[in-house]
């Protein structure tokens, strides 16, 4: 490239100053006013522009909506009037055609059409929230984005721009419309706070990682900050990705009184002058920049090379906002998964998010890096259960995730909705695998763990494990695949069966990760099954593999010896600078023993003459005490009678110190949550003394917040203290279609259901969800709630019960389930 | 007074009563457990916090007869500008009455608010509660700064500013969000709504405030036109929003 290409200047404020009232819609106002659009764009090749962007920011379904105008006219204008700005200044003014070459065909398809500028179809976000941060789904977003894609194709645009998204799954879901619905090239700028974040938190190594994997054609940064501050924001941005750089600021900061841009033409261009090292490809103005700018900066540009790049890439794998750089041990949580793990199947087959999402922050909060994620359930729709589970995951863990399945299907389901660089487990050197796993793998940008066996099973030699490996090596490389996102798997088998082969998988993991540069990750704990003290002979071979090239252990984070042998070996591999993370982690231990200590010791957890009663301990919140007097309880009495007579009792006081106002909403939970140290400890106990066949449970509860309503805590907190009655509680979450509260009464015959909604607007949809329940199972009770809901409402709308708080549900469910 | 400064806004110890009165608080004992559990969600609420506003202010256009009381001795209610037609019924023309300028306003303390509570909300269910409460607490610190820097700046031209009125307050439906969203460009401090008008960030607010060259009453918040009545935490409790 001969010098950087120019991009245009801010469009909404050329169009405000020509009368665009503030709240109105550019492209309806566009196509009432073709010749304002045509000036303006005229104006930006007139100032030096190579490419124009379209006035198609918000052409799309959902921004358009309500305003008489389809996406296809306001597309068809824009491209229009940019097409006809473009033809009528190059007949006045011949020139030539700028160096295109960093999009291989864009010169040819521009000479063929008779132009030297090209046209970029401007496509912004929809601006409303993706799950799970908000209510639209990534296909709804997709479609969408899909929509003004194909219009912006047929009316003859030569590149896809899109910019200044805030939520990186919106990002993607505009960019895969954009690779599916065109052969356009891609250009994707995201819009940074100072922080290096966005407002939804998306981190820029995120961003470039993401992008890149997804096949995007260049990418950037506009609008939100001026060139100073974005300076450092592409600097980082470049440690991250080979693409080509786009930089599009705005006129600096708004002035804090006025409002208004503080850069002119001058200073925003000295500004940008300090970019030249950083050698962008791409530059442009965005909000408060206008034609002045624009050709202020193309003249001081003409000398720079945007090819000087920095070769050095960071890589990982990331979330939206969690990156997993390569380089050291990366801790794979393997908890995540319902083999041999019965509670997790039963949440599994109930849909019970709430426990898959703590398991999930247990696997975090203990150190992992990497969460594994398996939803294999003989009987259930892996497909679907794999995108509910994300779905739930991606709202509260920020981990970076690894799709663990086989079914292509399933993979590409995830795939295509995880917004970060996912890790797919696994691929193997079995051709028919390669042949449908890595294109998907190569679409989505994902790494992968490659099990070094095929068809014909485990080789049972290192040198046969490294010709497998070399086999899918050789086929990766050709899928455009790179050796830096294979995590190569040489298979743990139990030593106590087959005790030759621990030192084979060593030998071909040390082999495979000095000679080909890959990763290698390995299941660790299937090493010591059958053996007795299990954990010395796990601790110790994991140890060895480390040593061996593992980097990528798949463990469970929650043991602490083994996350133990992690850091002690990050400190003897260098990892762990001046053993810091070591010294924290341990020095934290003692800490935290010290603390139990003063706490048993606190004056208010005793009653006057010393003892302490359960009842006591329940109504003052003290989860420890309360689980201890139960144990000692269940010395004298039955399980059942400590629940009816101890727990029950106790609870039924809290309730009626809550209503009298003696106990406020804090302490009623901190009560709740006491007795469920006690209640999970005796259903432990019954469960175990079954063998697991029996559970503890006064009754089935589905509970929910209604479509349209994301409100929860209320239901939260009914949740909370019906499952300390001892109910059994399915909870759907938030904003839960009819359809979904049906489906689970329909599955589970449940008798009660509790409906939840905080807003007057979402009172129709509690009605729908009462008269479909209904509908299905007559029988089945429902009772209502929520700061807007009242008897009279509730009555009116066909429920049968209202609850005026928690402790209302609790009577409820008594009446309707005993 | 386009753009003003409540990025340092937190919670401080003073608005710890209000957080305890959003949770239902009337003097009950708190146990020392309770008391650091309050503690810390505070901190992590201000942790969290990235508190932004938006403000515009628009001339309504009134002509003399709007700006004068009538013999009643009130004034008519506002005719509104083709921008703010938006803004429907007849509450909030009553809010603007007498005013010559509107100010539309959105705040917001961020993403990271919304992120810890769902947290929480599986690990720590009491903590999620207090979160929640603290939030709700720190967006309203966060317009009550805004308002009274306005009020003040006004007060030296020898203007008045109204209080904040919102849509979904009396008959000013929820709807108008969405115009709201775009006359702003909300999308400038990250809020987004939803096709139900809800605002992401969670801990959001948008809402009017009058000007005017005469001394305003303080507009009291009337529970006769609001959607809540008859399911009003604090009218339960035996007091006001407003109080």
């Amino acid at each position: 490239m001969s010098r950087p290409l120019i991009l245009d200047g801010a469009t909404g404020t050329m169009l405000q100053a020509a009368g665009l009232a503030p709240g109105e819609h550019p492209e309806v106002f566009g196509i009432s006013h073709p010749d304002v659009v045509r000036k303006i764009e005229t104006e930006y090749l007139r100032s030096g522009s190579d490419i124009l962007y379209t006035n198609t920011f918000g052409a799309n379904k959902r921004k358009l909506k309500g305003c008489d105008v389809s996406v296809d006219e306001a597309v068809k204008a824009a491209v229009s009037a940019s097409l006809d700005a473009v033809s009528e200044f190059e007949s006045k003014n011949p020139g030539d055609m700028p160096d295109f070459n960093i999009f291989p065909g864009l010169a040819k398809r521009l000479t063929d059409l008779g132009r030297r500028h090209a046209i970029a179809l401007d496509i912004g976000p929809i601006g409303e929230l993706l799950e799970p941060l908000g209510t639209v789904t990534f296909e709804e977003a997709y479609s969408a984005y899909a929509e003004e894609i194909d219009a912006g194709v047929k009316y003859g645009a030569d590149l896809i721009v899109i910019e200044t998204f805030t939520d990186l799954s919106d990002a993607r879901a505009a960019v895969l419309a954009a690779k599916e619905h065109s052969d356009l090239p891609v250009l994707v700028t995201m819009t940074f706070e100072s922080t290096g974040r966005t407002f939804t938190g998306t981190l820029i190594p995120s961003f470039a990682m993401t992008m890149e994997g997804l096949g995007a054609d260049a990418i950037g940064i506009n609008c939100s900050l001026g060139p100073d501050e974005i300076r450092p924001l592409i600097e980082e941005m470049e440690e991250w990705t080979s693409l080509p750089i786009i930089v599009k600021p705005n006129a600096g900061l708004p002035d804090p009184k006025t409002g208004e841009y503080a850069l002119k033409a001058e200073g925003f261009t000295d500004q940008m002058g300090s970019y030249k090292s950083l050698a962008p490809a791409f530059l442009g103005g965005c909000c408060g920049t206008d034609p002045s700018y624009i050709n202020k900066l193309r003249n001081a540009v003409s000398d720079w090379d945007p090819d000087r790049r920095k070769t050095e890439i960071r890589r990982g794998i990331c979330s939206a906002t969690n990156v997993c750089e390569y380089g050291g041990v990366r801790v794979i949580g393997e908890r995540l998964n319902p083999t041999g793990k019965k509670k997790f199947q039963k949440a599994l087959i109930e849909h019970d998010m709430g426990y898959v999402c703590k398991i999930a922050l247990q696997e975090e909060e203990a150190g992992a890096d990497v969460l594994d994620v398996n939803v294999g359930v003989p009987g259930c729709d892996e497909k679907a259960l794999m995108i509910e589970v994300l779905r739930a995951l991606l709202g509260v863990v920020s981990l970076p995730l690894q799709i663990d399945s086989r079914d292509p299907e399933t993979v590409e389901a995830a795939l295509r909705i995880y917004p970060g660089r996912a890790i797919v487990n696994s691929i193997n050197a079995d051709d028919e695998t390669l042949d449908t796993m890595l294109p998907i793998i190569k679409k989505y940008g994902a790494a992968a763990v490659v099990l070094c066996l095929d068809e014909s099973g485990i080789p049972k030699d290192s040198k046969g494990r490294v010709e497998k490996a070399e086999h899918v090596l050789k086929r990766c490389h050709e899928a455009g695949i790179e050796a830096y996102d294979l995590l190569m798997d040489c298979l743990t088998l139990t030593v106590s069966a087959q005790q030759d082969q621990a030192v084979e998988t060593l030998h071909a993991m040390r082999y495979i990760t000095e000679n080909y540069h890959t990763h290698a990750a390995l299941g660790v704990s299937n090493i010591s099954f059958g053996l007795p003290a299990r954990k010395h002979i796990t601790e110790s071979f994991l140890t060895q593999a480390m040593a061996m090239g593992l980097d990528f252990p798949i463990i469970n984070p929650n043991q602490l010896e083994i996350m133990d042998a992690v850091a002690s070996f990050r400190v003897l591999s260098g990892e762990d600078k001046n053993c810091e993370s070591y010294i924290e982690r341990f020095a934290g231990r003692t800490e935290e023993k010290t603390v139990t200590v003063s706490a048993a010791s606190s004056s208010d957890k005793k009653t006057e003459d010393g003892s302490m009663t359960i009842e006591h301990a329940v109504l003052k919140g003290l989860k420890d005490e309360t689980r201890a007097l139960a144990e000692e309880a269940l010395s004298t009495m039955t399980e059942e009678e400590v629940i009816d007579r101890e727990l029950i009792p106790a609870l039924d006081k809290v309730g009626e110190q809550y209503e009298k106002g003696i106990l406020f909403l804090p302490q009623l939970i901190s009560s709740a949550n006491a007795a469920t140290a006690a209640f999970d400890m005796i259903r432990d106990r019954i469960r175990a003394k079954s063998g697991g066949s029996t559970d503890v449970s006064k009754g089935t509860i589905i509970i929910c917040t209604v479509k349209g309503d994301i409100h929860d805590i209320g239901k939260n907190i009914v949740k909370v203290v019906l499952e300390n009655y001892g109910y059994h509680m399915i909870d759907l979450g938030k904003d839960v279609p009819v359809e979904k509260v049906v489906d689970a009464v329909k599955e589970t015959g449940c008798r009660l259901v509790g409906l939840s909604a905080l807003m007057t607007t979402t009172l129709p949809a509690m009605k729908d969800t009462i008269d479909a329940v209904k509908a299905v199972s007559p029988e089945t009770r429902i009772m209502v709630g929520g700061a807007v809901v009242t008897p009279e409402y509730a009555d009116e709308i066909g429920a049968d019960f209202y609850c005026n708080d928690a402790r209302d549900s609790v009577r409820i469910a008594r009446e309707v389930l005993g | 007074m386009n753009n003003i400064d409540v990025s340092k806004v937190k919670l401080t110890d003073a608005d710890r009563s209000e957080v305890l009165r959003y949770l239902g608080y009337r003097g009950q004992e708190m146990t020392d457990d309770l008391t650091s559990s309050f503690n810390e969600c505070m901190d992590l609420v201000n942790g969290a916090a990235d508190p932004r506003i938006l403000i515009k202010i628009f001339p309504l256009g009134q002509d003399e007869s709007h700006l004068n009381k009538d013999q009643d001795g009130t004034y008519p209610p506002a005719v509104l500008p083709d921008e703010l037609s938006f803004l429907e019924g007849s509450d909030i023309r009553r809010h603007l009455s007498g005013c010559s300028e509107a100010v539309l306003l959105a705040a917001t303390i961020g993403m990271k608010q919304d992120i810890i509570t769902r947290q929480l909300s599986l690990s720590d269910p009491l903590k999620s509660v207090i979160v929640d409460s603290a939030g709700s607490v720190l967006i309203e610190a966060v317009c009550d700064t805004a308002e009274a820097y306005m009020r003040r700046e006004l007060l030296s031209e020898g203007k008045f500013l109204t209080s904040r009125f919102s849509p979904g307050y009396g008959d000013l439906p929820l709807m108008a969000q969405e115009k709201f969203s775009q006359i702003l460009e909300m999308r400038r401090v990250g809020i987004t709504v939803s096709s139900d008008y809800l605002m992401s960030p969670r801990k959001s607010v948008t809402a009017v405030l009058g000007i005017a060259s005469h001394e305003v009453k303080k507009h009291e918040r009337s529970c006769a036109s609001c959607n809540l009545k008859g399911a009003c935490r604090f009218r339960q409790m035996g007091f006001f929003c407003s109080e």
